[in-house]
């Protein structure tokens, strides 16, 4: 008896155990599960051609509205706390304060309570959920505070070719394939984020979303290395990372998928040589820690991963992130964002540079083209209960 | 806090601890003189058995959680407890307490005796207090102390054992202000110091099936038995018929036995035995290389341990299951922290019952966490190790210490490009023909276990070369921990080890040439019954000569002892 045996995807690693020793029943093709420790898009190293200068946070270009006096006092950055006071005062941002749950009923009140302009403000720092207005929140209301945002000049940025032309703008990617479309990166590559954790050497070993890590499960395979047909099913974890004994990855743990269909994605894909290639799909990740619950959403995705002997995954989710769920995210960065980025400045950049999903109406892009690199470790995605323990 | 309240915190502290120590050192030698009293003929005194247990840790915190509530916090650190013949409960007897370790006790039950009479437990546990008939709470006390010390004596106090806690009492009352309740918490944590409470004292009777013998009286057989089938201490309706007389019968001692076999409270005494059988609380310093086995977590060695536990309760008592398959079943009990070391996946992060298939290399105990982890090295697997417990937890059968000028040079190297494997470390080892003796009962089985690493996860070779793990025990081959464990559960020393193991255990003591017939009678009884463990426990419990006194020991002077380090 195998309770889990049916409704379980195992993991790399047992299937190798498993052709080594192993018979699974009933199993004519097997299947690898995934739990993603990484996500976040990629950065190459840049250097004075591709990033004259770094993309101005918040306060920097807070700080360059003010009058000369002024920029003197505040320019020490020991001075930050004070200089956020005073950025907070002059341009208006509110906050709500309490423990009160926001909902559809008294989201208003919180407003009026707080100050925010009706209609305005986004709820952020969860679990808290405070409604908040400022530049993240609401940055077509602070038109001052849209600039000094550096775009990426480089020639060479991480990504796909995913118009299957080769354009102008276009990246050469960093394995030399052309045509690369990564417009999301030319908007704001220079930031900090991008530049300092972005490289894949410092963010590779960034556990993001521990609180609802992303999974993959690969069914149907029945050649590890080379299979034309796999089906490939993306999910949201119910379950928080697991971490090792040193703090990493935790291999082999199990996890629940979240049972929001919105967060269930399926796509058929195929393995060559060990590499995961998937159709196009929409998906809608969750990117899930203590005060950020973002739900990016990409258009006319694919995946293309490789899958290592040991059981792990690395590679990217490629394509058309949409402008609203970018924009989303920034606002729930607002009462971190400030020391990181102008989201005013930031958002222009992405709206400039979108380059996919035109709006039908006013013909505007919805969506920039992206890309998330990723490395996930074996796992086990569990689809129903197990037998309940006797003792 | 107040200067006042200060000073009147310190002063109860040495109070107690005064009250406490004079307890403790009456108790020693009241109970010294009742051992002696008990025993007929004066030329028998010395020879008379009754024996000293202390209390073990989780049986001092069940105790005190079944006679004050589960919501008593114990609080403090415990002097370890000592493995005599491969038993703690062995070890139990004869250990002491040294004058720091009753210091521990002490503090313990100050902060139980605290929790007892604060304004949140009073009402339920202590039940009275001043009150118009008894203006300053005298008789409440009195009668709180006949009841409570009841329970903790595991006997009713005698005249001078209440008189003791009333005069306790009134000196706390009178140093301290006259509060009833601090009064009631001194003279209580007296109580809970006393060695009677610490140490479970058997005493002895007149044996009415046997003119002239002696045996267990009713008390002490009720406190053996509990402390035995429950790991705690006796429930009000067994010392009800310790009171009455009847567990002075064969009728009325089997009906409290099964009552207490009946109980879901069994499942712990069963437990007890099974982590003093395994050595477990070895597992408490256990650790391992997180670099090198990222899987194992910290909490992994605590789980694992109940995870062999469970596997066990599930087999043996709630399946009721051969004894004899612990080492070859698939079911095992199992939960998120352990999954991933086995790499099999789970519903749940809590526990629940898994089946390993039948081509799958887990079968049985000795393929769990707890045995290949906890008989490893930090580091890396340990073939000596593992057979070592084998040979000697499941077969009874002792391996000498190593010579003390012994290299282990060769066998620590795991690196050394030219022995890639532990069955290659241990062959060049075993070249030393000092070291071959002892090697060649611990390593076959050993090195059948190689296939899992120091963190019991499988593996089917090592530094690239593929394990061999083929063995042979009292001429049965084996390739592999399954086969081993196949053949360790046909092998009939370990059936009669774990016999005479429990006889052990139940016992408290080592085993004496007088009591082969008994053990011999178990051992026919075990295997002819199918091997049932609760069949085996109830067995003893219900044998006459269980309570039969033995020539031996000498109690008074370990009384005595006892008493004089208190006094310090």
């Amino acid at each position: 008896m195998n309770t889990l045996a049916t409704t379980v995807s195992a993991s790399a690693a047992a299937i190798a155990l498993a052709g080594a020793t192993l018979s699974l029943q009933n199993r004519p093709s097997e299947t690898r599960s995934f739990v993603i420790a990484s996500i976040y898009m990629p950065s190459v190293e840049v250097d004075s051609k591709s990033c004259p200068t770094e993309s101005k946070n918040a306060l920097q270009v807070f700080l360059d509205t003010l009058s000369p006096e002024e920029r003197v006092k505040y320019a020490d950055p020991a001075r930050g706390r004070e200089l956020g006071a005073l950025m907070s005062r002059t341009l208006g941002f509110k906050r709500s304060v309490g423990d009160t749950p926001i909902s559809s009923d008294n989201i208003e009140d919180l407003r009026r309570a707080a100050g925010i302009p009706p209609g305005k403000g986004a709820i952020v720092s969860y679990p808290t959920r405070h409604l908040a207005y400022d530049t993240c929140t609401n940055p077509d209301d602070f038109p001052t505070q849209a600039s000094g945002n550096q775009e990426y000049l480089g020639k060479v940025a991480y990504g796909m070719n995913l118009d299957g032309k080769v354009g102008k703008r276009d990246f050469v990617g960093v394995d030399g394939e052309p045509g690369v479309d990564n417009a999301w990166y030319r908007a704001v590559g220079c930031g900090r984020i991008a530049r300092s954790t972005g490289v894949p050497r410092v963010a590779d070993n960034v556990l993001v979303s521990q609180a609802s890590p992303t999974l993959i499960e690969v069914t149907g395979i029945d050649d590890d290395r080379n299979d034309s047909d796999v089906d490939v099913n993306v999910y949201a974890s119910a379950d928080a990372l697991e971490l090792s004994a040193t703090g990493g990855a935790l291999a082999d743990a199990s996890y629940h998928p979240d049972p929001r269909p919105m967060l269930t994605s399926h796509v058929k894909g195929r393995i060559t040589n060990g590499v995961l290639t998937t159709d196009t799909f929409d998906i809608t990740l969750h990117f899930h820690e203590s005060i950020i619950d973002a739900r990016p959403v990409m258009r006319r995705a694919r995946i293309r991963a490789t899958i290592n002997a040991d059981g792990s995954i690395e590679g990217g989710i490629y394509g058309y992130h949409t402008l609203a769920s970018l924009e989303d995210e920034y606002a729930q960065a607002s009462t971190i964002g400030a020391n990181l980025m102008s989201c005013p400045g930031q958002v222009k950049a992405l709206r400039a540079n979108a380059d996919g999903f035109p709006d039908p109406r006013t013909h505007r892009n919805t969506a920039i083209s992206s890309m998330y690199r990723f490395k996930g470790v074996a796992a086990y995605v569990v689809h129903k209960p197990a037998q309940v323990a006797t003792q | 806090m107040t200067g006042d309240r200060v000073n009147r915190q310190i002063k109860l502290k040495w109070l107690v601890a005064g009250l406490s120590a004079a307890v403790f050192a009456w108790a020693s030698v009241n109970a010294a003189q009742r051992g002696s009293e008990n025993t007929t003929p004066a030329a028998d005194a010395a020879a008379v058995t009754p024996q000293l247990f202390r209390l073990t840790e989780a049986q001092y915190r069940a105790s005190i959680a079944d006679i004050f509530g589960a919501d008593i916090r114990v609080a403090g650190r415990f002097e370890p407890d000592l493995r005599v013949d491969g038993l703690l409960a062995v070890g139990g007897s004869t250990i002491s307490v040294t004058r720091g370790g009753f210091e521990q006790y002490e503090a313990i039950a100050r902060t139980i005796a605290d929790q007892v009479t604060d304004p949140a437990h009073r009402g339920t546990l202590v039940g009275c207090g001043p009150s118009a008939v008894d203006p300053d709470g005298r008789a409440c006390a009195k009668t709180f102390f006949e009841r409570v010390g009841l329970r903790l004596y595991r006997r009713p106090l005698g005249p001078s054992e209440i008189a003791l806690a009333m005069k306790n009492w009134d000196d706390a009352r009178q140093q301290l202000g006259g509060d009833f309740y601090v009064a009631t918490s001194a003279a209580l944590s007296g109580l809970l110091s006393g060695m009677e409470f610490i140490f479970r004292i058997e005493n002895t009777t007149a044996d009415p099936a046997r003119p002239g013998a002696r045996t267990l009286d009713a008390w002490s057989r009720a406190s053996r038995i509990s402390y035995l089938l429950w790991n705690s201490t006796p429930d009000e309706e067994l010392l009800a018929a310790a009171k009455s007389g009847a567990l002075m019968t064969d009728a009325g001692l089997a009906a409290q036995v099964d009552r207490l076999m009946a109980s879901p409270r069994f499942i712990n005494g069963a437990r007890a035995f099974f982590d003093d059988y395994l050595r477990f609380d070895d597992l408490n310093t256990v650790s391992k290389d997180g670099t090198i086995y990222p899987r194992y977590r910290a909490a992994v060695t605590g789980d694992a341990r109940e995870q062999t536990l469970r596997t066990i309760v599930d087999l043996l008592i709630v399946k009721r299951g051969d004894f004899r398959d612990l080492l070859t079943t698939r079911q095992v009990a199992m939960n998120g922290m352990l999954s991933p070391l086995y790499k099999i996946p789970v519903d749940q992060k809590g526990w629940a019952m898994h089946e390993f298939g039948p081509n799958e290399p887990r079968a049985g105990i000795l393929t769990q966490i707890a045995f290949l982890a906890g008989h490893s090295h930090p580091g890396r697997s340990s073939a000596t190790l593992r057979g070592k417990a084998i040979r000697e937890i499941l077969m009874c059968d002792p391996i000498p210490a190593p010579p003390a000028n012994v290299n282990f040079t060769v066998v620590q190297d795991v690196n050394n490009p030219k022995l890639l494997t532990a069955r290659a470390r241990v062959q060049a080892h075993l070249d030393d023909e000092e070291c071959a003796s002892c090697h060649k009962r611990m390593d076959p089985m050993g090195l059948a276990l190689e296939n899992y690493d120091g963190a019991g996860q499988y593996r089917t070779s090592e530094n690239g070369v593929p394990i061999d793990a083929t063995g042979e025990l009292d001429g049965v081959k084996f390739d592999g921990a399954v086969q081993l464990g196949q053949a360790l559960r046909n092998n009939p020393k370990v059936s009669a080890c774990l016999v005479e193991t429990a006889l052990r255990y139940s016992f408290g003591r080592r085993l004496t040439a007088m009591d082969d017939g008994m053990l011999a009678r178990l051992k026919t009884q075990f295997s002819t019954d199918g091997y049932h463990v609760p069949d085996l426990i109830r067995a003893i419990v219900l044998s006459p000569t269980y309570y039969a006194v033995t020539p031996a020991v000498k109690r008074p002077r370990r009384l005595a002892q006892l008493a004089a380090g208190a006094k310090g």
